[in-house]
C-alpha cells in the first residue's frame, strides 16, 4: 500500500472512523486536493461517508443528491415488496437500500444505483408482470425468463423505469457460477432473517450467505471500490458475534470461491484491523496467492483504475485477474470461454428453441448476428 | 386534539429528513408529502417521542413561539396527517 495517494489513505481512514466523531476534524488537516477527493470518494461510492466534515459545497450537494435518490429506490423496493405481499409472494433484496440498513444502519450512507431482487423461479413471471405493470420496461422480451437454456445460463434480466430511471434486477440465481449452497434458492428463502426497512419487514439472505456473497461479487470487481470493503467492514463490526465462521469457511470451499472469500478477509485484517477470529481461516490467508491477489487489488487502486475508461488493455487484466481468482482449471476455462464465445439473451431467443443437446448452437447465433448487422451495415 | 395521546406511524409510512424538508411517503400509494422546516421539526419530534405533550414542550423550549400559536401548528399538521392516515392515534 506504499504508492497509495493521501486521499484515498483519508478515505480509508474516514470510513473505518465513521462512527468516531472526533477523528474527523483532525484528519482533515492534511493537505488535500479537494477536486481529487471528491472524483475519488464518488467513484469508490463512499462520498456520503463525508457527510459530517466541513468539506465544499459541492459534496454537501452530491450528498443531497444521493440521499434523495437513495430514498426514491427505498421506496420504489418497498412498494414492489407491498404489492408482492398482496400476492402472496416474496422476494430477497439483495445489496442496496437492504444493506444499506443492515451493515451501516442508514440507507442514506451507501449510495446505490439499481436495485436487486431474488426471487423463486415459481415467481419470476408474477414478479415481471408487476414490474410491467408499475411501468417498468425490459428491453429483453418478457418470455425471455420462460425459455429454459436463458434460465440455465443466465441469472438476472434487468427492468428500468423510463420516468424514475429506476433499475430493477429481477435475479433467479444469486450468482451465476454458483454450484452449492449459494444456488438452493429455496433454502436462502427458508433461512432468510428480518431486516426493518423503516418500518417494514424485509426478508434478507441469511448472514453467512450474504457475507460470502458480498465477498464474491466485490472480488469479482477486484475490489475497485471501497465501498465494497466497507460493507464487509460495517457487516462484521455489526454483526461479528453472529457468524459461524466454520460454516462460512465451507461454504466458500463448497461454492469454489475460497479466493474469493480469503481476499475480503485479508483486507480486513490487513487494511481495517479487523481480527478474524477463526484460527483455520486464519491461517489462510497467508497463503502466497492471497497475498499476490492481495497486492494487485492495491496496485488497481494505486493507479485510480475506478477513474479509468475500461479500454481493452484494461478488460485483458480484469480478464486475467478473475482466472487467477479461480482455483479449478474447469472455472478457469470457463471464463476463457465466455470471453471468447460470449452469449447474450438476445442471441438465444433469436432462433428457434432447441433441445438441450443442441443448446452448443445457441453460440453460433452471436454469429449469424453479427453477419447479419455486417451485411446491413454493407448495404 | 388532545396532545396527551400516543401516535404511532403505520408500517406503511417512510419517512426522510433532507436539509431543510422531510418527505413522508405512503408505501402502498406512493403518495408522498413534503414537509417544511418547522413541519418536519414536529414531525421528528412525534417520530422520537410517540407523543404529542412531549413534542410540545420540547419544541417550545426550543422555539420562541407562543404556547397558542404552536398548540394551533401542531394541532393542523396533525389533523392533516390523520386524515391522510400518516400516523395512528391511540
Amino acid at each position: 500500500m506504499q504508492n497509495l495517494s493521501k486521499e484515498l489513505l483519508f478515505l480509508l481512514d474516514y470510513s473505518q472512523d465513521y462512527f468516531n466523531h472526533t477523528l474527523h476534524e483532525s484528519s482533515l488537516d492534511k493537505q488535500l486536493n479537494l477536486d481529487y477527493l471528491f472524483s475519488l470518494a464518488l467513484a469508490n461510492g463512499v462520498l456520503p461517508l463525508l457527510n459530517k466534515t466541513n468539506l465544499p459545497t459541492i459534496f454537501a450537494q452530491e450528498n443531497s443528491i444521493i440521499q434523495k435518490r437513495n430514498f426514491l429506490m427505498s421506496a420504489q423496493l418497498l412498494h414492489l415488496v407491498y404489492l408482492l405481499k398482496q400476492k402472496d409472494i416474496n422476494i430477497l433484496p439483495i445489496k442496496g437500500p437492504l444493506l444499506g440498513q443492515h451493515a451501516y444502519k442508514n440507507i442514506s450512507i451507501r449510495p446505490f444505483s439499481d436495485l436487486d431482487i431474488l426471487v423463486q423461479r415459481e415467481d419470476l413471471h408474477e414478479v415481471s408482470q408487476t414490474l410491467l405493470s408499475l411501468g417498468y420496461q425490459s428491453k429483453h422480451l418478457i418470455d425471455s425468463i420462460k425459455h429454459p437454456y436463458v434460465l440455465k445460463k443466465f441469472s438476472d434480466i434487468s427492468f428500468t423505469h423510463p420516468q424514475t430511471g429506476v433499475i430493477i434486477e429481477l435475479h433467479w440465481k444469486l450468482i451465476k457460477t454458483a454450484s452449492a449452497e449459494l444456488s438452493n434458492i429455496k433454502a436462502l428463502f427458508k433461512n432468510s432473517h428480518t431486516v426493518f426497512l423503516q418500518n417494514m419487514k424485509l426478508k434478507s439472505l441469511p448472514l453467512e450467505e450474504e457475507f460470502l456473497y458480498l465477498c464474491i461479487h466485490a472480488a469479482k470487481h477486484r475490489f475497485e471500490r471501497i465501498e465494497w470493503m466497507n460493507d464487509l467492514y460495517f457487516l462484521l463490526k455489526e454483526h461479528k458475534r453472529d457468524y459461524n465462521w466454520q460454516k462460512l469457511l465451507m461454504m466458500a470451499k463448497n461454492e469454489k470461491a475460497l479466493m474469493h472469500y480469503l481476499l475480503g478477509l485479508k483486507i480486513l485484517e490487513s487494511d481495517y484491523k479487523k481480527e478474524i477470529p477463526h484460527l483455520k481461516t486464519k491461517e489462510l490467508l497467508t497463503q502466497k496467492k492471497i497475498t499476490t491477489l492481495y497486492q494487485k487489488v492495491w496496485d488497481l487502486h494505486a493507479q485510480d483504475y475506478v477513474l479509468k475508461e475500461k479500454k481493452q488493455g484494461i478488460r485483458y487484466m480484469e480478464i486475467f485477474f478473475s482466472i487467477q481468482l479461480e482455483e479449478s482449471y474447469l472455472r478457469k476455462l470457463s471464463i476463457l470461454k465466455t470471453v471468447i464465445f460470449p452469449l447474450y439473451i438476445d442471441d438465444i431467443l433469436s432462433i428457434k428453441q432447441l433441445p438441450a443437446s443442441l443448446s452448443f448452437l445457441y453460440y453460433f447465433a452471436r454469429l449469424k448476428r453479427i453477419f447479419k448487422k455486417a451485411i446491413i451495415n454493407a448495404e | 386534539m388532545n396532545f396527551n395521546q400516543v401516535i404511532s406511524f403505520p408500517s406503511y409510512i417512510m419517512f426522510q429528513e433532507f436539509d431543510n424538508e422531510s418527505i413522508l411517503l405512503d408505501i402502498r400509494s406512493q403518495e408522498h408529502f413534503a414537509l417544511d422546516a418547522i413541519g418536519s421539526l414536529f414531525f421528528s419530534q412525534i417520530h422520537k417521542d410517540s407523543g404529542t405533550q412531549e413534542s410540545f414542550e420540547k419544541i417550545l423550549d426550543l422555539y420562541e413561539v407562543s404556547k397558542e400559536q404552536l398548540e394551533k401548528d401542531l394541532d393542523n399538521l396533525l389533523q392533516q396527517l390523520l386524515k391522510y392516515e400518516l400516523i395512528e392515534v391511540k
